[in-house]
């Protein structure tokens, strides 16, 4: 350091000293959350390759999910997962997305803030609140209201998995809504479009592609949802009869998981089973959130020299 | 040194760095996966007990006697710790395999594949069942399907037919009953009440359960759901009996007596699905440890009371 006569470069060069530790320790930091996330992947690819070298592609085209008789496969169950995901999605997208723009557009802005922020509520209640609910109040609901012996079934799983994945969208969209540019929206106005004609011609063309990540989001959400569906869901590995039967119950992978993973001892082949299924899972909130990830990311396309319309 | 100033991290070192911690990252989580496993694990109960603490999981049969148990142990000796969880004999017996639990709760004997995991862990786990109560498992059907007016009896087989799907409508099984089709609720895979329960209504006849059944996690979840569920049938430890549902009677086979579940029915042994429950250590615990001192307490009089107010039957040598 005593080599560094000149001031001006010394300074120069003690600053940077300071700001390299400081750095590195950002860094760690910052890279704790995706090392992790590799670490686990490589955990679960792991485990969960051993199920697919134990039982090969019977693990996922199997209709017969039985532990006790060393027969796992596991169609059934990801059936039922992506059954009461859809139907989840077929409720919560139109809820909320309309409440999205009802929020973003309409809403007075002295209200925004307070129905923002009670509908973020919704998503912090812990999830087993909702299966709680669900079981005590939906289930008979639906059961006598559907005049069937039992209310656990693919309908209540659905119904209490939209309910929690409202917020993720109403969030996220929301943002989105936001963030579309005044002047747009003045410049429609001002042309003589009405609010409507605002909204639906320019505001959510615009905000599309984020509504359709939010979607995404919510569809991740609700597939990795594990004890609110435990408690709703039927817990019964078969496919509905007929298949789009949503009054029957049904097992999510989740489900499975969580009830027979406390007593798989660590190897054995129910071990493998278990894991090969949380292998299947992540794969589908991977693709699923990586899709999301693509669409947000992707600038709407412009025709050259002109703004708008788009 | 003016250019880099504020760039930051070059992208070359960031690269490095992350794969530098990812290594460290699985090495670590190597070495700790390795110190899991029973062999290295000191549970300090040698000489002081009563600062000792110690975990026990597994039936959720036997916890709310065990859970009942740590609170009067706990009581009478205020510096140990009982901690008593649940999740199902099989919990039970892969956590104390495992060697995370000092003591496993079972409502059934140990599987064969659970002896040999016991056996091939290193050193090798044994599997000491210290029975602690007498129990029954008892066949519940919700009120829909017969009430205290017209009491359902039933052989084994055609308890085991049920469960096989051989039937599907109350009305198969027995005239009189509704034409309804049966909700079959059943506990999850490792359950010692499951275990037991097809012991003596599948195994003997080689039936294999329907996959049309509903899987719920403990006695409690089953109770609930057949308390609930029009036309179902369950089954739970003699402990879990309530008003709301329909407790069967069972005779061992058709020509012989059905009896209901009492506690003179159970102690006689007249009533025939009765098991013990266990608590289950790695070997002998050793003499004057806490886990031992519990297991006493456990056998002692007063914890025979507590084992009598959750609705369970003292061991039979306990009666006078």
């Amino acid at each position: 350091m005593s080599r560094i006569r000149d001031p001006k470069k010394r300074s120069l060069f003690l600053r940077h000293l300071r700001e390299e530790p400081i750095e590195v320790l950002l860094f760690l930091c910052a890279s704790f959350s995706i090392v992790v996330l590799f670490l686990m992947l490589f955990f679960i690819t792991k485990e969960g390759s051993q199920a697919f070298s134990n039982f090969g592609i019977d693990l996922i085209i199997g209709q017969r999910w039985e532990t006790n008789e060393n027969l796992f496969g596991a169609f059934p169950l990801i059936y039922g997962s992506i059954m009461v995901v859809a139907g989840a999605l077929v409720i919560a997208i139109p809820l909320g997305v309309t409440t999205a723009i009802f929020i973003a557009e309409i809403l007075p802005f002295s209200l925004r803030d307070l129905i923002k922020s009670l509908i973020e509520l919704l998503a912090s209640v812990p999830s087993i609140i909702y299966g709680f609910i669900g079981v005590i109040y939906l289930a008979p609901q639906i059961s006598s209201f559907f005049g069937i012996s039992s209310g656990t079934v693919a309908l209540t799983a659905s119904l209490v998995l939209a309910i929690m994945t409202v917020p993720t969208i109403v969030g996220v969209s929301g943002e989105i809504l936001s963030a579309v540019p005044k002047e747009y929206k003045e410049a429609a106005l001002a042309l003589g479009a009405t609010r409507w004609q605002t909204i639906r011609s320019v505001v959510v063309p615009i905000a599309k592609s984020g509504i359709l990540a939010s979607i995404m989001l919510g569809f991740g959400r609700a597939i990795g949802e594990t004890v609110a569906v435990l408690m709703v869901a039927g817990n019964t590995a078969v496919i509905p009869t007929p298949p789009w039967s949503f009054l029957s119950p049904v097992y999510p992978l989740t489900a499975v998981i969580a009830m027979q993973m406390g007593e798989a001892a660590v190897g054995s082949l129910e071990y493998s089973a278990l894991f090969g299924l949380g292998l299947i899972l992540f794969i589908l909130t991977f693709i699923v959130n990586t899709l999301a990830d693509m669409i947000v990311k992707r600038k709407p396309k412009m025709r050259s020299g002109r703004k708008w319309p788009l | 040194m003016n250019r880099n100033a504020n760039k930051g991290i070059s992208t070359t070192v960031a690269i490095i760095g992350m794969i530098v911690l990812l290594t460290i990252g699985a090495t670590a989580g190597y070495y700790a996966g390795i110190s899991l496993t029973p062999s290295q694990q000191e549970f300090p109960e040698d000489g002081a007990w009563r600062t000792a603490s110690i975990t026990l999981s597994g039936s959720t049969t036997v916890l709310p006697i065990a859970n009942a148990g740590s609170i009067a142990f706990m009581n009478k000796y205020s510096t140990t710790t009982v901690t008593v969880q649940g999740g199902g004999s099989g919990v039970g017996y892969s956590n104390i395999i495992d060697g995370v639990v000092n003591m496993g709760m079972a409502s059934r004997e140990p599987k064969t594949t659970e002896i040999t995991n016991a056996k091939g862990k290193s050193p090798a786990v044994n599997l000491w069942l210290h029975p602690i109560a007498l129990d029954a498992v008892c066949v519940i059907v919700h009120p829909s399907v017969a009430n205290s007016s017209h009491q359902l009896n039933l052989t084994l087989q055609e308890v085991g037919k049920i469960y096989a799907g051989i039937f599907t409508y109350w009305d198969e099984v027995q005239e009189g009953l509704p034409h309804q089709q049966i909700t079959v609720v059943v506990r999850e895979p490792g359950s010692g009440t499951r275990g037991t329960f097809e012991e003596y209504t599948m195994d003997p006849w080689n039936y294999n359960v329907t996959a049309n059944k509903s899987e719920q996690p403990g006695n409690p979840a089953v109770r609930t759901r057949v308390e609930s569920t029009q036309y179902s049938i369950g089954y739970v430890g003699f402990g879990f009996l309530s008003e709301n549902m329909h407790t069967v009677s069972l005779a061992k086979e058709t020509g012989k007596p059905y009896v209901y579940p009492a506690v003179t029915s159970i102690a006689k042994g007249e009533y025939p699905v009765s098991r013990y429950l266990y608590l289950v250590t790695n070997g002998q615990p050793q003499s004057g440890s806490l886990t031992d001192r519990f297991i006493d307490f456990v056998l002692s009089h007063e914890g025979q009371q507590i084992v009598e107010e959750n609705g369970f039957l003292k061991l039979p040598y306990v009666y006078p």
